[in-house]
């Protein structure tokens, strides 16, 4: 019996002792480590897509020939994407990567061979579309044709950081398909919903969409609507990029609208039997209560816009005049023998429309309010400005959300006019192009990118000059010489916010050349 | 002795303990239920077809198979079915490998009955030795050459109002120039070449219907539209959108 206990507990102390766990430190070497050193080597980028993207880290492992090292360069994103970018100490690869709103990471896998030791570095590397954030300019080399470029720059690009640094891709409509847009066009929106990009271009008789990021065109003509419309004879297209991202359109008169990744046009907007005819709208980069306003041609009233998300709705009428102390400014329901020149968001979201007389040199700007409180007191102001220097020439009007003045500019100078309370304007001349060059457009840029501005300390000294965002400071302006049929975008930075004062040194006026005779711009975000 | 044995057994207890089981997985007797109690159809949608195949939608309770599975529906002969067997035939119904959506084609005739009146057919759910039948087993069928209610009628009245009439429905396809307005978001799924419209197609029909209805009401002062026949007799038309 005891022979028996003794060979259990035997073998139960067998078992045990195979549990336990060896804390000898008999036997162990630890190796040299492997020093990835990136000293002078910044910890993130930012590329476009398809650059080559180049880093140099010093690598060393004390005692160890460098042949027994290894080098995998990866570039890592979300669901476990992975791919190898390169295989050599020093990284020359082509980031072919799809540009993402979230960063990539790349990491550096360095592998001792004998040992199977590895050290590990990362960096951040933000993809960008090729041809990404920056202004789209389409112009015109025949008169009959148009084409479309992209600007990335300083100006237009929020990536890029410096200055000094600017891309110009020209032709890239021509380039992607084969032969330019035929028509001249007049008008450019650029609209992304959830990563679908698109830019939409019209003509007198065309309305043409295409991918942002190839440049290839999408769809044409009546395949832009889900129902065709009567006639396609678009007036203007105008995208909401800041909130809620959506885009109008206005075709023989009526407003249709696009929300979502349906990139199709819905119905045109209904209204009462009355009926309406459009030539302007202008809808609210953040709207809520009401998404904007349209003018009607025919009746002579201006309409509010719903909301994008409730665009099966119908425009809506101003309720009715209420002119009790304090009384508004005008009846946006009755507004006269008035055509509306121009329509764009201005101070404090109130909708600015540059209004003319039909048959008197009258003009006028009307702010209206779209937003609550919706009563009879949404006229808001009215300015006179039939007294300004060469008002009866202007051609294009803009303004800022910054500031309650206009912009206005005949072929040759630009003024600014600042609304001031109780009517009155106070216009100055603020920029005369050039000899031999023509003004063919003007717009406020409302998205992407930086521009620099004198230092309130020492204005003089462009070295310690101060970076502000473009998005409403930034007036553009198109040009166009017929003698040397060059075009340009000028950059004028608004400097004095209040009273319209754009910047008059030189060294901040930034000028991209070398195109045709520019017909429309726009913002392209990323 | 006994002290040896008890320890001894204590011992194997515990390595049996050790041992690894399978976790038992949930399973359910698989069974497929119709997710519509009825379903109509008139032969207006396609003037001159003198049969439809319809497609009533299951679903499938328990686990998805690797392979299709088949079941089978049978006529319920009560009141509610009027129609000979020769304006229909039913077909065997399927739900698709490592899908939980099946569905059954029933293929509608037409004669000059049918055109004059609806025809109604109850069918059941019987199942398979593969799948049973369960919780809502019965759709009532109705078809006909007359204008009725279409079945896709609880999306419609979204964009064209809860009340259903014949003059409306038929104000309804010549304003949108169409023969039918093929919405079901519930039924898509079974039968996507019947019901092909997404929702931005139905709105913007829908506003179109309404364009033309605000220029009938204007051009008709004091006779606006009005539903002609059926619970809402004699009341204006209006649209929710």
């Amino acid at each position: 019996m005891k022979k028996i206990s003794l060979y259990i507990l035997l073998f139960i102390s067998v078992l045990a002792v195979s549990c336990l766990k060896d804390r000898s430190n008999y036997n162990i070497h630890t190796p040299n480590p492997i020093v990835i050193d990136t000293t002078g080597v910044p910890g993130s980028y930012v590329v476009f897509q398809m650059d080559t993207l180049r880093i140099s880290p010093a690598i060393s492992k004390e005692g160890l020939n460098p042949d027994n090292l290894t080098y995998s360069w990866t570039m890592n994103y979300f669901q476990g994407y992975k791919r190898v970018i390169g295989t050599q100490k020093k990284l020359e690869g082509v980031v072919t990567e799809a540009p993402n709103s979230s960063a990539y990471s790349l990491i550096l896998t360095v592998t001792d061979t004998t040992t199977n030791l590895k050290a590990f570095f990362s960096w951040i590397v933000t993809v960008n579309p090729r041809f990404g954030e920056g202004l789209v300019v389409a112009d015109t080399k025949d008169g009959v044709n148009t084409d479309l470029n992209l600007i990335m720059a300083y100006n237009f690009t929020s990536n890029i950081l410096y200055d000094s640094i600017s891309r110009v891709y020209k032709n890239l409509y021509s380039a992607a398909n084969g032969a330019p847009l035929p028509g001249i066009v007049k008008g450019v929106a650029y609209m992304n919903y959830q990563n679908n990009r698109v830019l939409t271009c019209i003509t007198d008789n065309t309305i043409t969409r295409i991918n942002p990021i190839s440049y290839i065109y999408t769809k044409m003509g009546n395949d832009n609507f889900i129902l065709p419309p009567a006639a396609i004879s678009p007036n203007m297209v105008q995208s909401v990029a800041v909130n809620n991202a959506h885009e109008y359109l206005v075709n023989n008169g009526k407003v249709h609208s696009r929300y979502g990744t349906n990139f199709q046009y819905g119905y045109a907007f209904l209204f009462d039997k009355t009926d309406y005819v459009c030539q302007k709208m202008c809808g609210l980069q953040t709207a809520s209560t009401n998404g904007g306003a349209v003018y009607d041609e025919k009746n002579n009233r201006f309409l509010l816009l719903p909301t994008i998300t409730s665009n099966s709705a119908p425009l809506a009428a101003y309720p009715v005049f209420d002119n009790s102390n304090p009384a508004p400014a005008f009846d946006p329901s009755n507004m006269g023998n008035k055509t509306c020149l121009n329509m764009e968001e201005g101070y404090n979201q109130k909708v600015f429309a540059v209004m003319k007389t039909r048959d008197l040199d009258q003009y006028a700007v009307y702010q209206l309010s779209v937003l609550s409180p919706v009563n009879g007191k949404m006229g808001y102001a009215v300015n006179d400005i039939s007294s300004n220097p060469e008002i009866g020439q202007s051609k294009f009007y803009t303004e800022s959300t910054q500031e309650n003045v206009l912009f206005y500019a005949t072929d040759t100078k630009v003024y600014s006019t600042t609304l001031l309370t109780g009517g009155g304007t106070s216009p100055l001349l603020r920029y005369t192009v050039a000899n031999g060059e023509k003004i063919t457009g003007m717009k406020m840029h409302i998205k992407g990118g930086r521009m620099s501005l004198p230092s309130l300390t020492a204005p003089d000294d462009y070295t310690q000059r101060i970076t502000a965002t473009s998005a409403n400071r930034l007036l553009l302006l198109s040009t166009y010489n017929e003698s040397t049929k060059e075009g340009k975008i000028i950059a004028i930075p608004l400097q004095t916010l209040g009273v319209g004062g754009l910047v008059t040194d030189p060294a901040y006026i930034k000028t991209y050349g070398g195109f045709g005779k520019i017909t429309a711009f726009n913002f392209q975000a990323p | 002795m006994k002290q040896l044995l008890k320890y001894s057994s204590l011992i194997v207890v515990l390595f049996a303990s050790c041992k690894k089981e399978e976790i038992k997985m949930y399973q359910d007797a698989p069974a497929v239920y119709f997710t519509t109690p009825t379903y109509s159809y008139s032969f207006t949608q396609d003037i001159d077809s003198s049969a439809k195949t319809i497609y009533l939608p299951v679903k499938l309770s328990g686990n998805k198979s690797d392979h299709d599975r088949s079941f089978n529906i049978q006529i319920v002969n009560d009141s509610n079915t009027n129609v000979p067997s020769e304006l229909y035939e039913i077909k065997q119904g399927q739900v698709p490998g490592n899908s939980f959506d099946g569905k059954v084609a029933i293929v509608l005739k037409r004669n000059a009955k049918v055109d004059s009146s609806i025809v109604k057919l109850r069918v059941q759910l019987v199942g398979s030795n593969e799948l049973d039948p369960m919780l809502s087993p019965i759709v009532d069928i109705t078809w006909t050459g007359k204008i009725i209610q279409p079945s896709n009628w609880k999306w419609l009245k979204y964009y064209f109002g809860t009340p259903f009439s014949t003059g409306w429905y038929k104000f309804m396809i010549q304003a949108a120039g169409v023969s039918s307005f093929p919405y079901d978001p519930t039924q898509a799924a079974a039968d996507p070449v019947t019901w092909w419209w997404n929702a931005n197609q139905v709105q913007a029909y829908g506003l179109k219907v309404k364009e033309a209805l605000i220029k009938y009401n204007a051009e008709h002062p004091g006779n606006e539209m009005k539903h002609d026949d059926g619970t809402y007799a004699g009341q204006l038309v209006t649209m929710p959108i």
